[in-house]
């Protein structure tokens, strides 16, 4: 009689045969006892390895070891520091899982930690490759860890007993009955924290909290003073020159067709006739108007404009006598070159208040002021600047500045 | 059909969507892939290392490495066999790293119930045979035997060639029932 290969054995124990070479297995199988004690040896070898290798522990310790892999994910997904979990014991339940087929008794001899007292079963050794230097540490490094570790808990049902407890490996002293004590919370044994760098880093030196401090104080400082003493902003136009241009064009238009209106001559806007100076038309558009000066509310206690006597030099007529304009001192005048051109773009500075205007196609400009003793410094590029201090009272001064070509 | 061979092992594109969402940065996603597989993979992790405290630290650190290198994952393949083939590697590195069990080491963390007596009476024999074999031989046999996979699938899932299998499994059956010395 042929006897059964080995693998026609393996493949009729694993059911891969099928048809008429199944049935014949199983036929010499019947009849054969040397083949079928090979593969009841087989079958038994089979069978303990399920016994051996299929087991599942329990949900709760199950849930338990998965959130642990969650909260490490979740740390390395946020840049924390990987916290590292020290060993865990996971008690099988009493049953086998369901999922592995009932065992056969195996005939061979018990091993030795059966025959321990069921009541206190005798701790495991560890392996000495996974001994670690033993670090606690707590929750005060890893403020999430608490909630990350309560979370899966909350979302199964409470178990009776607790399932799980942390037990220093290599300690024998340490048992399930007697848990670490400095570790009551199941989850210790975390790197500590590794230096940042960029700008976390950065931000977590007291240095930098500190001068980000000051900064921001000092910011509010001058905020503060900007609003307590009425410090104005200065604002400067900075469209392009071409729009600037425009603007002043548009606005000469507006005024030349306002003058039109009157029976006013357009030579009434030249300083020098003294004629024009009374016509409420005839007045230069505003510089202050077309740079988008900030305005000065009226002091209280002025005086009305239509009793404020004419200026010294050029009493120049306001533009609008029902205006509030028409009741603030201001400082108006021309910048031209030593040959008369005007110049256009040049820098009119007033020191106190600071403000600053640009001359404009004519090389006029207008800078409204408090009265007092004002500095006035004009500037032009290829030129050297010239500085002036005027005495300005309520009225609208008006001063002509050259500037000759630099040597 | 044994229930471990059901459809975590077979149903293809089992996974698809939930890879997909994974591989975007969908954390729930990426939990719930890992707690489908989770039972699973610590069958895997306990045959690997045949040690309890070898196979939660194996567990562990295979399910960090997946949530980490998901995104190399083919969105239509298996995520199982991905996780078997990732937890064979490391459990081979530690093998290597850390040096192979000694014989008379006890295999004290292998689970026992509590307050009980050990469920099972397993060989000793038996057990100290399963150590003398490599790790892929372990996950052969537990795919074959514990899990039920055809010899396709786990051709399948450790990339190689079925007869290869065949034969492989034939000689582990030998060595474990004692028949020749493994």
């Amino acid at each position: 009689m042929k006897h059964l290969t080995s693998l026609q054995i393996c493949a009729f124990l694993d059911d891969v045969l099928v048809g008429s070479p199944d049935d014949q297995t199983a036929r010499h199988l019947a009849t054969c006892a040397m083949c079928r004690s090979r593969y009841e040896a087989w079958c038994h070898v089979d069978d303990s390895l399920r016994e051996l290798l299929g087991q599942t522990p329990d949900e709760h310790a199950m849930e338990q070891r998965t959130s642990w892999v969650e909260i490490a994910v979740s740390a390395e997904r946020k840049g924390l520091p990987a916290p590292e979990f020290g060993e865990l014991r996971i008690r099988l339940p009493v049953a086998v899982s369901p999922a592995v087929p009932p065992a056969r008794v195996l005939p061979v001899a018990t091993p030795a930690r059966s025959a321990a007292p069921p009541a206190v079963p005798p701790a495991p050794a560890a392996n000495p490759a996974l001994k670690r230097p033993p670090m606690h540490v707590g929750p005060e490094l890893y403020p999430e860890l608490p909630q990350m570790m309560a979370a899966p808990a909350a979302r199964t049902a409470p178990a009776p007993t607790r399932m799980l407890e942390t037990v220093p490996v290599g300690d024998p002293s340490a048992t399930r009955a007697q848990p670490a004590p400095t570790n009551p919370q199941g989850y210790a044994r975390m790197k500590p924290k590794r230096p940042r760098n960029g700008l976390a880093g950065a931000m977590s030196r007291p240095g930098a909290w500190l001068a980000l401090l000051l900064v921001v104080a000092l910011g509010a400082a001058a905020r503060l003073g900007i609003e307590r003493f009425g410090m104005p902003e200065i604002k400067f136009d900075r469209r392009p020159q071409h729009e600037r241009d425009k603007s002043v064009r548009k606005a000469v238009v507006e005024a030349d067709g306002e003058e039109q209106a009157t029976p006013t001559k357009r030579g009434d806007r030249s300083l020098s006739a003294s004629s024009s100076r009374t016509s409420t038309a005839a007045e230069d558009p505003d510089a202050s108007i077309l740079f988008d000066l900030p305005a000065l509310e009226p002091e209280d206690g002025e005086p009305d404009p239509a009793l404020t006597p004419p200026s010294r030099l050029a009493p120049a007529p306001d533009r609008d006598a029902g205006s509030s304009s028409s009741t603030k001192s201001s400082i108006c005048g021309e910048v031209r070159t030593a040959k008369g051109t005007a110049i256009e773009g040049a820098r009119v500075y007033l020191t106190s208040p600071a403000r600053m205007v640009r001359t404009d196609r004519l090389g006029k400009f207008c800078l409204a002021c408090p009265p007092g003793t004002r500095t006035v410094r004009v500037e032009s590029a290829g030129r050297p600047p010239v500085t002036r201090t005027l005495k300005l009272g309520r009225e609208r001064l008006e001063t002509r500045f050259t500037l000759d070509p630099a040597n | 059909m044994h229930p471990h061979s059901l459809r975590p092992w077979t149903e293809p594109g089992r996974d698809h969507d939930l890879v997909l969402a994974a591989q975007r940065g969908d954390l729930v996603a990426l939990f719930t892939l890992l707690r489908v597989h989770r039972e699973t993979l610590w069958r895997l992790c306990l045959a690997l290392t045949l040690d309890q405290a070898r196979a939660e630290r194996l567990f562990h650190e295979t399910l960090v490495r997946a949530a980490k290198s998901l995104r190399g994952v083919p969105s239509d393949a298996p995520v199982l066999h991905w996780l078997a083939r990732l937890a064979t590697h490391l459990a081979v590195a530690w093998s290597r790293h850390e040096g192979p069990r000694t014989p008379g080491e006890p295999t004290g963390a292998w689970p026992v119930a509590d307050g009980e007596a050990p469920l099972f009476s397993h060989d000793p024999r038996l057990l100290a045979t399963l150590e003398r074999l490599p790790e892929q031989d372990r996950l052969l046999l537990v795919l074959a035997v514990v899990e039920r996979l055809s010899y396709g699938e786990v051709a399948r899932v450790t990339k190689r060639d079925a007869g290869e299998i065949v034969r492989r499994l034939t000689e582990l059956r030998e060595c474990l029932a004692g028949e020749v010395v493994a």
